[in-house]
Protein backbone atom coordinates (compact mmCIF):
# COMPACT_ATOMS: atom_id res chain seq x y z
CA UNK A 1 0.00 0.00 0.00
CA UNK A 2 2.74 2.58 1.52
CA UNK A 3 4.61 1.40 -2.36
CA UNK A 4 1.90 2.48 -3.97
CA UNK A 5 1.32 6.24 -2.57
CA UNK A 6 5.04 6.16 -3.31
CA UNK A 7 4.82 5.34 -6.62
CA UNK A 8 1.86 7.69 -7.22
CA UNK A 9 3.66 10.46 -5.60
CA UNK A 10 6.77 10.04 -7.84
CA UNK A 11 4.32 10.04 -11.03
CA UNK A 12 2.53 12.92 -9.64
CA UNK A 13 5.99 15.23 -9.41
CA UNK A 14 7.02 13.84 -12.66
CA UNK A 15 3.62 14.98 -14.24
CA UNK A 16 3.90 18.39 -12.76
CA UNK A 17 7.99 18.68 -14.14
CA UNK A 18 6.79 17.48 -17.59
CA UNK A 19 3.82 20.23 -17.59
CA UNK A 20 6.21 22.58 -15.87
CA UNK A 21 8.75 22.34 -18.79
CA UNK A 22 5.95 22.49 -21.17
CA UNK A 23 4.80 25.75 -19.91
CA UNK A 24 8.57 27.10 -19.95
CA UNK A 25 8.72 25.76 -24.09
CA UNK A 26 5.57 27.73 -24.67
CA UNK A 27 6.52 30.93 -23.25
CA UNK A 28 9.68 30.83 -25.23
CA UNK A 29 7.88 31.45 -28.22
CA UNK A 30 8.41 27.95 -29.43
CA UNK A 31 12.22 28.16 -28.81
CA UNK A 32 13.28 29.84 -31.82
CA UNK A 33 14.68 33.44 -30.96
CA UNK A 34 16.20 35.62 -33.53
CA UNK A 35 19.36 38.23 -32.77
CA UNK A 36 21.03 40.54 -34.75
CA UNK A 37 24.65 39.90 -35.12
CA UNK A 38 25.51 43.67 -34.17
CA UNK A 39 23.85 45.65 -31.99
CA UNK A 40 23.80 48.96 -33.63
CA UNK A 41 24.44 52.62 -32.04
CA UNK A 42 21.64 54.65 -32.39
CA UNK A 43 21.91 56.99 -35.05
CA UNK A 44 22.77 60.91 -33.86
CA UNK A 45 24.31 59.81 -30.20
CA UNK A 46 27.55 60.65 -28.88
CA UNK A 47 30.09 58.01 -28.58
CA UNK A 48 33.40 58.70 -28.92
CA UNK A 49 35.89 57.07 -32.01
CA UNK A 50 38.17 55.26 -29.76
CA UNK A 51 35.32 53.44 -28.28
CA UNK A 52 33.42 52.78 -31.98
CA UNK A 53 36.37 51.73 -33.80
CA UNK A 54 37.91 49.94 -30.82
CA UNK A 55 35.60 48.24 -28.10
CA UNK A 56 33.10 46.49 -30.15
CA UNK A 57 30.59 46.88 -28.47
CA UNK A 58 27.61 45.91 -31.10
CA UNK A 59 29.32 42.41 -31.61
CA UNK A 60 29.50 41.95 -27.95
CA UNK A 61 26.33 42.78 -26.86
CA UNK A 62 24.92 40.58 -29.42
CA UNK A 63 27.33 37.66 -28.60
CA UNK A 64 26.77 37.65 -24.57
CA UNK A 65 22.79 37.93 -25.47
CA UNK A 66 23.18 34.78 -27.40
CA UNK A 67 25.12 33.77 -24.94
CA UNK A 68 22.50 34.13 -21.72
CA UNK A 69 19.34 33.38 -24.03
CA UNK A 70 20.39 30.03 -25.40
CA UNK A 71 19.32 28.39 -21.60
CA UNK A 72 15.44 29.43 -22.59
CA UNK A 73 15.34 29.55 -26.60
CA UNK A 74 16.37 25.84 -28.11
CA UNK A 75 17.74 27.96 -31.49
CA UNK A 76 19.32 31.43 -31.66
CA UNK A 77 19.61 33.17 -35.02
CA UNK A 78 22.16 35.07 -35.63
CA UNK A 79 20.69 37.41 -38.49
CA UNK A 80 22.56 40.45 -40.41
CA UNK A 81 19.75 42.41 -40.21
CA UNK A 82 16.33 39.77 -38.83
CA UNK A 83 12.68 41.05 -40.03
CA UNK A 84 10.40 41.49 -37.27
CA UNK A 85 7.62 38.62 -38.44
CA UNK A 86 9.99 36.10 -38.88
CA UNK A 87 9.72 32.30 -37.30
CA UNK A 88 9.38 32.70 -33.91
CA UNK A 89 10.83 35.44 -31.84
CA UNK A 90 12.93 38.74 -33.22
CA UNK A 91 14.37 41.02 -30.53
CA UNK A 92 16.03 44.43 -32.35
CA UNK A 93 18.08 45.96 -29.73
CA UNK A 94 19.95 49.45 -29.76
CA UNK A 95 22.53 50.87 -28.21
CA UNK A 96 21.59 54.22 -27.07
CA UNK A 97 24.42 55.91 -24.94
CA UNK A 98 27.56 55.28 -23.93
CA UNK A 99 29.28 56.78 -20.95
CA UNK A 100 32.81 56.18 -21.55
CA UNK A 101 35.78 59.01 -20.33
CA UNK A 102 39.05 57.62 -21.64
CA UNK A 103 41.44 56.24 -19.34
CA UNK A 104 40.28 52.92 -17.88
CA UNK A 105 39.40 52.45 -14.28
CA UNK A 106 41.14 55.47 -13.39
CA UNK A 107 38.38 57.95 -15.22
CA UNK A 108 35.40 56.71 -12.87
CA UNK A 109 32.74 54.06 -13.95
CA UNK A 110 31.56 53.42 -17.66
CA UNK A 111 27.83 53.08 -18.50
CA UNK A 112 26.16 51.45 -21.36
CA UNK A 113 22.38 51.52 -21.79
CA UNK A 114 20.06 50.21 -24.98
CA UNK A 115 16.69 49.98 -25.95
CA UNK A 116 14.94 46.82 -27.17
CA UNK A 117 12.12 45.69 -28.87
CA UNK A 118 10.70 41.85 -29.23
CA UNK A 119 8.41 41.39 -31.76
CA UNK A 120 6.43 37.88 -32.37
CA UNK A 121 4.73 37.59 -36.12
CA UNK A 122 4.91 40.74 -36.65
CA UNK A 123 3.76 42.23 -33.41
CA UNK A 124 5.42 43.92 -30.61
CA UNK A 125 5.19 41.25 -27.61
CA UNK A 126 7.63 43.73 -25.42
CA UNK A 127 9.89 46.25 -24.53
CA UNK A 128 12.69 47.01 -22.60
CA UNK A 129 15.24 49.97 -21.72
CA UNK A 130 18.51 48.46 -20.21
CA UNK A 131 21.49 50.53 -18.31
CA UNK A 132 24.64 48.76 -17.00
CA UNK A 133 27.86 50.91 -15.18
CA UNK A 134 31.05 49.33 -14.21
CA UNK A 135 34.04 50.90 -12.77
CA UNK A 136 35.93 47.61 -13.36
CA UNK A 137 35.57 45.47 -10.36
CA UNK A 138 38.09 43.67 -8.12
CA UNK A 139 38.30 46.87 -5.50
CA UNK A 140 40.85 49.92 -5.47
CA UNK A 141 44.09 47.48 -5.52
CA UNK A 142 42.80 45.71 -8.72
CA UNK A 143 45.22 45.66 -11.61
CA UNK A 144 44.49 48.74 -14.39
CA UNK A 145 41.66 48.11 -16.78
CA UNK A 146 40.92 49.54 -19.80
CA UNK A 147 37.89 51.55 -21.31
CA UNK A 148 37.17 48.48 -23.31
CA UNK A 149 37.45 46.05 -20.85
CA UNK A 150 35.08 47.85 -18.57
CA UNK A 151 32.46 48.75 -20.77
CA UNK A 152 32.80 44.40 -21.90
CA UNK A 153 31.57 44.21 -18.57
CA UNK A 154 28.81 45.91 -18.87
CA UNK A 155 27.64 44.19 -22.03
CA UNK A 156 27.96 41.42 -20.68
CA UNK A 157 25.91 42.00 -17.77
CA UNK A 158 23.44 43.37 -20.09
CA UNK A 159 23.09 40.23 -22.02
CA UNK A 160 22.04 38.49 -19.09
CA UNK A 161 19.66 40.76 -17.94
CA UNK A 162 18.44 40.77 -21.55
CA UNK A 163 18.13 37.00 -21.73
CA UNK A 164 16.47 37.11 -18.14
CA UNK A 165 13.62 39.62 -19.64
CA UNK A 166 13.27 37.56 -22.68
CA UNK A 167 12.16 34.53 -20.49
CA UNK A 168 9.27 36.56 -19.85
CA UNK A 169 8.95 39.38 -21.60
CA UNK A 170 6.85 42.38 -20.30
CA UNK A 171 6.18 45.80 -22.30
CA UNK A 172 8.11 49.09 -20.81
CA UNK A 173 10.43 47.25 -18.72
CA UNK A 174 13.37 48.26 -16.80
CA UNK A 175 16.25 46.25 -16.45
CA UNK A 176 19.34 46.53 -14.28
CA UNK A 177 20.12 49.97 -13.34
CA UNK A 178 17.34 51.88 -15.58
CA UNK A 179 14.68 50.69 -12.79
CA UNK B 1 -3.94 40.81 -3.05
CA UNK B 2 -1.01 39.97 -4.46
CA UNK B 3 0.47 36.42 -3.17
CA UNK B 4 4.05 36.03 -2.09
CA UNK B 5 4.28 32.29 -1.17
CA UNK B 6 7.25 32.49 2.28
CA UNK B 7 7.82 28.57 2.12
CA UNK B 8 7.65 26.13 -0.40
CA UNK B 9 5.89 23.02 0.58
CA UNK B 10 6.35 19.32 0.40
CA UNK B 11 4.73 16.62 1.95
CA UNK B 12 6.13 14.49 4.49
CA UNK B 13 5.96 10.75 3.97
CA UNK B 14 4.02 10.24 7.23
CA UNK B 15 3.17 13.40 8.46
CA UNK B 16 1.76 14.74 5.50
CA UNK B 17 -1.76 14.58 6.38
CA UNK B 18 -0.66 17.69 8.62
CA UNK B 19 1.78 18.95 7.05
CA UNK B 20 -0.37 20.09 4.01
CA UNK B 21 -2.76 22.49 5.79
CA UNK B 22 -0.19 24.03 7.75
CA UNK B 23 1.40 24.76 4.70
CA UNK B 24 -0.86 26.35 3.80
CA UNK B 25 -1.85 28.49 6.36
CA UNK B 26 1.98 29.39 5.89
CA UNK B 27 1.35 30.37 2.19
CA UNK B 28 -1.64 32.15 2.85
CA UNK B 29 -0.09 33.77 5.80
CA UNK B 30 2.35 35.45 2.77
CA UNK B 31 -0.64 36.90 1.03
CA UNK B 32 -0.43 40.47 1.33
CA UNK B 33 -2.80 43.67 0.22
CA UNK B 34 -0.92 45.42 -2.16
CA UNK B 35 -0.41 49.06 -1.31
CA UNK B 36 -3.06 51.16 -1.81
CA UNK B 37 -3.61 52.64 -5.63
CA UNK B 38 -5.41 55.69 -6.18
CA UNK B 39 -8.27 54.36 -8.06
CA UNK B 40 -8.00 56.78 -10.88
CA UNK B 41 -6.62 57.26 -14.47
CA UNK B 42 -4.12 59.55 -15.03
CA UNK B 43 -3.62 61.26 -18.62
CA UNK B 44 -0.67 62.70 -19.77
CA UNK B 45 0.91 63.21 -22.52
CA UNK B 46 3.32 61.32 -24.77
CA UNK B 47 6.01 63.49 -25.20
CA UNK B 48 6.26 66.16 -23.12
CA UNK B 49 5.89 70.01 -24.71
CA UNK B 50 9.36 71.64 -25.39
CA UNK B 51 7.94 75.02 -26.63
CA UNK B 52 11.81 76.58 -26.77
CA UNK B 53 13.61 74.21 -28.30
CA UNK B 54 16.39 75.56 -30.35
CA UNK B 55 17.84 73.50 -33.14
CA UNK B 56 20.54 72.48 -31.43
CA UNK B 57 17.74 71.21 -29.17
CA UNK B 58 16.14 69.49 -32.05
CA UNK B 59 19.41 66.96 -32.26
CA UNK B 60 19.75 66.37 -28.90
CA UNK B 61 15.61 65.52 -29.23
CA UNK B 62 16.51 63.36 -32.20
CA UNK B 63 19.52 61.01 -31.07
CA UNK B 64 18.33 61.11 -26.81
CA UNK B 65 14.43 61.14 -27.48
CA UNK B 66 14.33 63.62 -24.68
CA UNK B 67 10.52 64.35 -24.57
CA UNK B 68 9.41 61.28 -24.68
CA UNK B 69 11.95 59.67 -22.62
CA UNK B 70 10.93 62.13 -20.03
CA UNK B 71 6.94 61.15 -20.23
CA UNK B 72 7.86 57.66 -20.22
CA UNK B 73 10.20 57.98 -17.18
CA UNK B 74 7.39 59.86 -15.06
CA UNK B 75 4.51 57.11 -16.46
CA UNK B 76 7.22 54.48 -15.51
CA UNK B 77 7.63 55.72 -11.97
CA UNK B 78 3.98 56.96 -11.19
CA UNK B 79 2.23 53.66 -11.84
CA UNK B 80 1.86 52.51 -8.64
CA UNK B 81 0.18 55.34 -7.87
CA UNK B 82 -2.98 55.11 -10.76
CA UNK B 83 -5.00 52.12 -11.86
CA UNK B 84 -4.12 53.38 -15.35
CA UNK B 85 -1.93 55.76 -17.30
CA UNK B 86 -3.23 56.75 -20.58
CA UNK B 87 -1.55 58.82 -23.17
CA UNK B 88 -2.35 61.63 -25.37
CA UNK B 89 -0.91 63.61 -27.76
CA UNK B 90 -2.13 66.63 -26.29
CA UNK B 91 -3.05 67.38 -22.28
CA UNK B 92 -5.34 70.72 -21.30
CA UNK B 93 -7.42 71.99 -18.69
CA UNK B 94 -9.90 70.70 -20.87
CA UNK B 95 -8.72 66.62 -20.34
CA UNK B 96 -11.47 65.40 -18.68
CA UNK B 97 -10.23 63.30 -15.43
CA UNK B 98 -7.02 63.99 -14.10
CA UNK B 99 -4.59 65.47 -16.74
CA UNK B 100 -0.57 65.63 -16.13
CA UNK B 101 1.01 68.60 -18.65
CA UNK B 102 4.79 68.84 -18.28
CA UNK B 103 6.51 71.51 -20.69
CA UNK B 104 10.58 71.63 -20.29
CA UNK B 105 11.68 75.35 -19.28
CA UNK B 106 15.41 74.86 -19.21
CA UNK B 107 17.77 71.98 -21.38
CA UNK B 108 21.19 73.03 -21.34
CA UNK B 109 24.75 71.35 -21.88
CA UNK B 110 23.43 68.71 -23.83
CA UNK B 111 20.76 67.45 -21.79
CA UNK B 112 23.63 67.95 -18.48
CA UNK B 113 20.70 70.17 -17.03
CA UNK B 114 17.13 69.95 -17.11
CA UNK B 115 14.31 72.24 -15.50
CA UNK B 116 10.44 71.64 -15.90
CA UNK B 117 7.23 72.47 -14.96
CA UNK B 118 4.13 70.57 -14.84
CA UNK B 119 0.48 71.31 -14.02
CA UNK B 120 -2.23 68.70 -13.04
CA UNK B 121 -6.07 69.34 -13.22
CA UNK B 122 -9.05 67.27 -11.99
CA UNK B 123 -11.94 67.68 -14.20
CA UNK B 124 -10.37 71.06 -15.34
CA UNK B 125 -9.56 72.45 -11.79
CA UNK B 126 -5.72 72.88 -10.91
CA UNK B 127 -5.00 70.64 -8.22
CA UNK B 128 -1.52 71.37 -7.93
CA UNK B 129 1.42 72.64 -10.29
CA UNK B 130 5.54 72.28 -9.75
CA UNK B 131 8.79 73.06 -10.92
CA UNK B 132 11.72 70.61 -11.20
CA UNK B 133 15.27 70.75 -11.81
CA UNK B 134 18.27 68.68 -12.32
CA UNK B 135 21.95 67.97 -13.10
CA UNK B 136 23.98 65.55 -14.33
CA UNK B 137 27.75 66.28 -12.64
CA UNK B 138 29.67 63.50 -14.21
CA UNK B 139 28.90 62.03 -17.62
CA UNK B 140 30.71 62.14 -21.24
CA UNK B 141 27.75 61.48 -23.36
CA UNK B 142 24.73 63.92 -23.45
CA UNK B 143 22.60 61.17 -24.10
CA UNK B 144 23.71 59.56 -20.72
CA UNK B 145 23.63 62.22 -18.77
CA UNK B 146 20.17 63.14 -20.20
CA UNK B 147 18.72 59.31 -19.52
CA UNK B 148 20.23 59.75 -15.64
CA UNK B 149 18.65 63.34 -15.41
CA UNK B 150 15.37 62.27 -17.06
CA UNK B 151 14.54 59.26 -14.48
CA UNK B 152 16.07 61.62 -11.47
CA UNK B 153 13.07 63.86 -13.02
CA UNK B 154 10.44 61.40 -13.41
CA UNK B 155 10.87 59.75 -9.95
CA UNK B 156 10.73 62.80 -8.44
CA UNK B 157 7.34 63.67 -10.29
CA UNK B 158 5.76 60.80 -9.90
CA UNK B 159 6.60 61.00 -6.20
CA UNK B 160 4.36 64.39 -5.98
CA UNK B 161 1.43 62.50 -7.96
CA UNK B 162 0.94 60.67 -5.29
CA UNK B 163 0.68 63.85 -3.44
CA UNK B 164 0.18 66.75 -5.34
CA UNK B 165 0.34 70.62 -3.68
CA UNK B 166 0.64 73.66 -6.12
CA UNK B 167 3.95 75.67 -6.55
CA UNK B 168 5.61 72.61 -5.32
CA UNK B 169 9.92 72.47 -6.10
CA UNK B 170 11.10 69.47 -6.51
CA UNK B 171 14.87 68.39 -6.32
CA UNK B 172 18.11 71.24 -5.72
CA UNK B 173 15.15 74.26 -6.83
CA UNK B 174 13.52 73.95 -2.82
Amino acid sequence: MKTSVRRGHRWSVRCLMALAAALTQAQAGGGVLNLQKAVPYKPGIEVSPAVRVECELPKKLAAYTQAAAEDDYGTVNMLESPVTNAPGRTLIMQIVGVDALAGGNFSGRKGVNIEGKLWEGGKIIGSFQATRYSSGGGGGFSRFKGTCKILARDVKTLGKDVAEWLASPSMNARLGEAR
Amino acid sequence: MACRPIISCTAGRGAGRWLMPACLVLVLAGCQQSPPREASTLVMQQRVAFPGMAPDHAAADEGCDVTRRLADDIQYYARPHFSRIAVADTVSAKTPGKALYVEVLDFSGGGRKIAVEGMLWDNGVEVGSFIAQDTAWRSTSGCMALTSVSRVLGKRIAHWLAAPTRNARLGPLR
